[in-house]
């Protein structure tokens, strides 16, 4: 069954006297099933992130619909959407996103508090979150004073904390060195096993190489996809390059 | 690295950060342009002639003073704000391989542009508006006299001085910085306050404790000499206690209701506490800058205000007929201490003589005596029962070995004094003396004339304790402004009518100038100051506004993505930037409204006694302040959503 459909979307940024229109989504169609890991990668400019914002409900787009365990989430109105974005999605950004003024285990907390959970709860689905995230020691220090795997694993705490529907990544391994972006996928594919589906926009092939399935978007649309099958994560790593490379030199559709 | 390059870059330096350097530099100018009119005003020679100009002069100097004090905090206070804006920018620089005396280089150019430009149109400014501030100050002074514009060379110099040092403080400041930091430290510069701030324990109870002082005092004291005294000492306990209580109690607090999770674990509770304690931690010394500034400028205006506007009152009570004559004489040690009904007649005598030389009538002629002598460590004034009743208009009837006693009067365990018993008929604190005759103190002994004072008198002045004798003698005059100061001066010229250590004849006129040069000048210097600094007040908020929008624009993007709504977000955001504003100005409302009593103490020493018309100054002046202040933030705030949206 699929959680997360996206059909025919379409994105028309304008600027801003009416001038020129640039076209960032022309037509986007997937879909992403329960307990799926999806990777989508593309240049920079290819849409990518137009994409990601659209389906985090942070950015409207111009057609077309997405459609969140059967809602229609487009037509959410803006009273609504920040609930339905909490409830229903986790986020894990490139440069974490952790607010300087909270510890560590309050900028896990802030999705519960917002949704104005009893502290015992709070602190009794953290406990096990922070231990398998490897996060439990840091808990009371503050973002400047942990290390930037430490923060993106605080980051993907605060995603999971709420048991999301989908966890949405954008270039979550972007600003780690290669270590530690190593234990952050480990860590995704580790969740993923248990259930948790994952949407993760990135260009790094590493990062796409864990997935299950990698889609390629190129000027707005859905070019390619990869599905993993039972491919090792090397071998995914060398179809993902070679596919890169077939769209770099401007490369038929499908081409297989 | 060739100067040119050097220039051009520290031009488009002060060009492109202009949205912090401009307010700098109009403050700056504005700072000087006051300073300059200040000093012009102190040594002005027209300004010497007018009548009383000594007051004036002298409160022209305090100013002088007070400005520059001011000055020299509030532009190395502007001036770290700036740094601290630019220090990812320098450390770019450094790391980009400019080498550090490269960076002092352009540092200083930038440094002597603002400078130059601030402290030339500073003073073009100040002489340009030095003439309307001059008129003005004779509008409210209630002269006329003609005035001509001057340009104050001294003042120019003494301006152009004390700035170039400043600047060139400041600028010594900035290098010395750059010098021990390292790039690292430089690039990281404006992140740098994001440390969780600690709990000070020990700062904390002293902040309570110079704020709670500072308060008993103002309310606890009675003796307006005393309230000169403590008033002092108050201010400089409140002004700690204030820097304390922004820095450290408020943290304190606030961490307190971190620890509570019921509490803080709540929407609205978790994002205020947490987003105060950093504001808090950031804007602390602003906010406290703030509240002093505030607190000063209501606590002077409305004083002076106050005064102003009691002026007429205070001129009744100091000359309440046409012409007073007063003498005074002091340690005597011969038996002529008190004057006597011969000696005060004499003079009325001399009086009607000069009057009738100059064709005045002199009519409805008063005079008393006063005595003042030692009483352990303070005077008693001693009065006669005769006295007592003109002054007063109250019938007494008092036994020869009676008195009344008023005021804080003490007497030794056995009611005598200098060996001499007093049977006190009543004792009050107010024998209804008070401000109606100058020289009075506020220990009273009222006794017949021939009774018991007269041996008290005796004794005090064989043992040397008589402190001075009075007399002071009112009259009504039909004549002109002229003749009366014709009849003044010819007394005042024909010393030795009486024995007189000091001896004065004053047409009402004559007081009145001098009160209204005192008040008028003391109402200017006020305002003047209360400008200067609701200025600067108002720069910083514009500074705090700016910081604050670059900080929250980042925090709103964050809470958006983490499923808190706009309007929720909005909601807190505004609800922490409404009460960081306007905290301070509620905190000087709170030390406002402790200092009442103080300055009203105070305020009784230049015989303002009505309380309700202090209470409606310092209401108007506040609810003045209030509207300004509330603009200003009008204003900046939305610089803040420009920046914010």
């Amino acid at each position: 069954m699929s959680i997360l459909q996206v059909k025919n979307l379409k994105k028309i940024y304008t600027t801003r006297f009416g001038g020129a229109q640039v076209q960032a989504l022309r037509d986007v169609s997937f879909s992403v099933g329960e307990g799926e890991y999806v990777a989508i990668m593309g240049e920079s400019g290819s849409g990518k992130t137009t994409l990601l914002n659209i389906l985090a409900s942070l950015d409207r787009p111009t057609g077309g619909e997405v459609l969140l365990n059967g809602r229609e989430i487009t037509t959410i109105s803006e009273k609504e959407i920040s609930a339905f974005r909490r409830e229903n999605m986790g986020f894990v950004f490139q440069n974490f996103n952790l607010l300087d003024t909270f510890s560590i285990k309050d900028n896990i907390l802030l999705p519960l508090v917002l949704a104005e959970k009893p502290i015992d709860e709070m602190e009794a689905k953290l406990a096990p979150l922070a231990q398998k995230l490897g996060i439990h020691d840091i808990l009371p220090k503050f973002p400047y004073e942990v290390s930037g795997g430490q923060k993106q694993r605080a980051a993907a705490a605060r995603a999971l904390i709420t048991d999301p529907q989908i966890l949405l990544a954008d270039e979550p391994t972007g600003a780690l060195d290669s270590n530690a972006a190593d234990g952050l996928l480990k860590l995704f594919a580790q969740v993923n096993r248990e259930g948790q589906t994952i949407l993760m926009v990135t260009h790094s092939v590493k990062a796409a190489s864990t997935a299950g399935r990698v889609l390629f978007i190129k000027d707005g649309e859905v070019f390619h996809q990869i599905y993993r099958a039972d491919k090792s994560d090397e071998d995914m790593f060398a179809k993902i390059s070679e596919t890169l490379t077939v769209i770099a030199m401007g490369g038929v559709q499908d081409a297989k | 690295m060739r100067s040119s390059f050097a220039c051009r870059l520290a031009v488009s330096n002060v060009r492109q950060n202009r949205k912090f350097y401009l307010p700098y530099i109009l403050a700056s100018i504005g700072m000087i342009m006051m300073f300059y009119i200040v000093a012009y005003l102190a040594s002005s020679k027209d300004l010497s002639k007018m009548p009383g100009a000594e007051y004036i002069t002298f409160l022209m100097d305090i100013g002088v003073v007070m400005i520059g004090v001011f000055a020299v905090i509030f532009l190395f206070y502007i001036n770290n704000f700036l740094m601290k804006r630019r220090m990812r920018e320098i450390g770019l620089y450094n790391v980009l391989g400019m080498e550090k005396k490269h960076i002092g280089k352009i540092l200083f150019i930038e440094n002597f542009i603002t400078s130059v430009i601030s402290i030339a149109a500073g003073i073009l400014l100040g002489i340009v508006f030095s003439k309307l501030v001059h008129m003005i100050l004779a509008k409210i002074m209630g002269f006329d006299l003609p005035i001509h514009f001057r340009i104050s060379g001294f003042a120019i110099a003494v301006t152009a001085l004390l700035f170039g040092v400043i600047f060139l403080l400041v600028l010594l400041k900035n290098q010395m910085k750059i010098h021990l930091a390292n790039p690292v430290e430089l690039l990281r510069g404006s992140n740098a306050g994001e440390k969780e701030p600690k709990v000070r324990h020990i700062l904390t109870v002293i902040g309570i404790i110079c704020l709670g002082s500072g308060y008993v005092m103002a309310v606890a004291v009675k003796d307006p000499l005393h309230a000169v005294l403590l008033f002092m000492i108050a201010v400089f306990l409140v002004i700690a206690g204030t820097y304390l209580l922004f820095t450290t109690v408020s943290i304190a607090i606030l961490k307190r209701l971190q620890k509570n999770k019921k509490y803080y674990y709540t929407p609205s509770h978790f994002t205020a506490v947490s987003g105060m304690l950093y504001r808090m931690k950031q804007n602390a010394v602003g906010m406290a800058n703030i509240c002093i500034l505030s607190t000063m400028v209501l606590v002077m205006v409305s004083t002076t205000m106050c005064l102003n506007s009691a002026v007429t009152g205070i001129i009744d009570q100091a000359t309440p007929k046409d012409i007073t004559v007063s003498g005074m004489r002091s340690s005597y040690s011969s038996a002529d201490s008190q004057y006597t009904v011969k000696e005060a007649e004499k003079i009325i005598g001399a009086l009607k003589s000069s009057g009738e030389k100059h064709g005045v009538t002199i009519s409805g002629i008063e005079y008393y005596r006063i005595c003042t002598v030692k009483n352990s460590n303070d005077m008693c004034s001693l009065i006669s029962s005769a006295d007592y009743e003109k002054i007063t208009g109250k019938k007494i009837d008092l036994q020869d070995d009676e008195v009344l006693a008023g005021g804080k009067l003490k007497l030794g365990s056995s009611n005598t004094l200098y060996g001499h018993a007093l049977k006190i008929k009543e004792q009050k604190n107010d024998l209804g003396l008070g401000g109606t005759v100058a020289g009075i103190n506020e220990a009273v002994l009222v006794g017949n004339e021939n009774g018991v004072l007269k041996d008290v008198i005796r004794d005090a002045q064989k043992s040397g304790n008589v402190s001075s004798s009075q007399i002071i003698i009112l009259c009504d005059s039909n004549g002109s402004l002229e003749q009366n100061k014709a009849v003044t001066e010819e007394l005042n010229s024909g010393a030795g009518i009486v024995k007189a250590t000091y001896f004065n004849a004053n047409y009402r006129e004559e007081v009145s100038n001098q009160f209204y040069g005192f008040t008028g000048g003391f109402l200017f210097l006020g305002i003047f100051l209360g400008i200067v600094f609701t200025f600067a007040a108002a720069l910083i908020i514009y500074y705090k506004q700016i910081s604050e929008g670059y900080y929250d624009k980042e925090k709103f993007e964050i809470f958006r993505k983490v499923g808190m709504s706009r309007e929720e977000m909005k909601k807190s955001i505004r609800s922490q930037v409404l009460l960081v504003f306007f905290a301070p100005l509620a905190v000087a409302a709170v030390h406002v409204g402790f200092a009442f009593n103080i300055v009203y103490r105070m305020l009784t020493l230049f015989s303002i006694t009505n309380i309700s018309l202090f209470f409606s100054c310092t209401l108007i002046t506040f609810a003045i302040f209030t509207v300004i202040y509330a603009s200003v933030y009008a204003v900046t705030s939305r610089e803040y959503y420009k920046i914010v949206k």
